[in-house]
């Protein structure tokens, strides 16, 4: 038996290989077809494949379609298509179960948080060995007949505990004041929801859906006086925070998302046909200072558009 | 390597019965010597069991080349190239068993380099292999049922196209 070698040192060597040929090795026997699934492989597997020069970054897109299945497609970000459903002769992967409804809250490291308003239902789904996970359900979401009317999630890894983390807020639009069982955070790793602080600066709408940068969430919320901040939430001290938008910036009300562009974290705003996009430097340190970025419309490498997409 | 005279030598004793001597500065890459030397258990010789004399001196092959200092920049970036060449020579074994053999030495004697550069090895020779090719290079039993074997092949179907 020369070719003897334990369990955790195979492990160790198939946490090299691609995802396929992983995909293919849950078929060895039950114990790989789960230790290939749990969610310390994926996690080491993911690891791995960024540390290796020839993995870039991918960009993964979406595909809505009225009476028909999502279909997901992953470029890198210089290859994206300008008319993504004008060419959807790329090879798609399906997801196994409906999606219809359902929005992208974030992806970290491959794996993709989607949650649906409808019925409250949210899924990680791991790209990478094509699994998914039922989140249970967000605790405030039912627990009560005037229930909040809206919750806002953010997806996110926590270096600190190799944790993958969702934080959801409830809030209500009608201006109430928040309630201190409002905030929950998920974690992969116990897979249940604990109660955490509620944000210290209320907000009565979440306008960007979240951003995950520098190991803190970002949102652009709204207050019942129309003013606009970014709220942050830290995975690691769980603390939520707030960052100014820039003052002079011009329309209010619009569309805002934030997004990563080069590094830094930017936002952008959209007022009818208007783009405006701010990035921050030096994020972190001392008071938020944002400078706004001058792009060329034919560029169009470096802009997100509209459709949902992930990394 | 003059510089080296001075250094204290450490002698390791392989499962059958041969003895090495390595200069202390490079068999420091094994974090387990260094533990043991660390915790003064080093002044005989060290028995390393699990580690025949074969894959022994492979091992110090691969220790003493990765504990050569190159004297300045120009020469950092030629020594570089250098130990990437060595590292793609040291794997190539003609006997299969031996990669193996160096896998586990690399993780008892947790030398962190090596083990990477050993389980990517074995990595890049199995992954075209078919799943029952791996099974038996690895010695996994085979637990499904047929149908079970169906239906998780089935899930995974897109990973056999």
């Amino acid at each position: 038996m020369s070719s003897y070698v334990c369990e955790d040192l195979m492990a160790n060597i198939f946490e090299r290989l691609q995802h396929k040929s992983v995909g293919r090795l849950r078929t060895l026997s039950k114990y790989w077809c789960s230790r290939l699934a749990s969610p310390e492989f994926v996690r080491m597997h993911t690891l791995r494949s960024l540390k290796k020069k020839t993995s870039h970054k991918k960009v993964l897109l979406r595909h809505s379609f009225k009476y028909d299945t999502d279909i997901f497609t992953s470029h890198s970000p210089h290859q994206l298509p300008l008319y993504p459903k004008r060419r959807f002769l790329l090879t798609g992967v399906e997801l196994p179960y409906d999606t219809s409804g359902a929005e992208i809250v974030g992806s970290c490291n491959g794996i993709l948080c989607l949650s649906n308003e409808y019925n409250g239902l949210i899924n990680l789904w791991n790209f990478s060995v094509r699994r998914k996970l039922v989140v249970p359900t967000h605790p405030s979401i039912g627990a009560s007949k005037e229930g909040p009317d809206h919750v806002v999630f953010g997806f996110g890894y926590d270096r600190v505990t190799h944790d993958y983390n969702i934080v959801g807020i409830s809030y209500s639009s009608n201006g109430r004041i928040a309630r201190n069982d409002s905030s929950f955070i998920y974690s992969m790793k116990t897979n249940s929801w604990s109660m955490i602080a509620p944000p210290t600066r209320l907000f009565t709408y979440a306008i960007s859906n979240a951003c995950f940068f520098d190991g803190n969430l970002h949102w652009v919320v709204g207050t019942s006086d129309s003013s606009n901040f970014i709220m942050t939430f830290s995975l690691t001290t769980r603390v939520f925070g707030t960052i100014e938008l820039p003052k002079n910036w011009r329309c209010w009300g619009c569309g805002r998302q934030l997004t990563i562009i080069k590094g830094r974290l930017a936002v952008i705003g959209r007022c009818f046909s208007d783009t405006t996009i701010w990035v921050m430097e030096k994020y972190g340190k001392g008071l938020p200072h944002f400078t706004s970025l001058d792009y060329d419309d034919d560029d169009d490498n470096d802009d997100d558009d509209d459709d949902d997409e992930a990394d | 390597m003059s510089s080296s005279s001075s250094s204290k030598m450490i002698e390791l004793r392989s499962s059958d019965g041969e003895t090495f001597h390595v200069e202390e500065t490079v068999v420091l890459q094994s974090e387990t010597i260094k533990q043991m030397i660390d915790d003064d258990c080093a002044n005989a010789a060290i028995p390393l069991p699990n580690v025949t004399s074969m894959t022994l001196a492979k091992v110090i092959e691969y220790i003493k080349k990765h504990a050569e200092k190159p004297k300045d920049d120009d020469d950092k970036k030629v020594a570089e190239e250098d130990l990437k060449k060595f590292d793609a020579e040291f794997v190539k074994v003609d006997q299969e068993s031996m990669l193996f053999d160096l896998v586990r030495a690399a993780n008892y004697l947790n030398i962190k380099s090596l083990l990477d550069l050993t389980c990517q090895a074995v990595a890049d020779s199995i992954k075209d292999l078919s799943v029952e090719e791996v099974r038996k290079k690895f010695n996994i039993q085979n637990d499904f049922t047929p149908e079970e074997e169906a239906k998780v092949r089935k899930e995974n179907a897109w990973a056999f196209d």
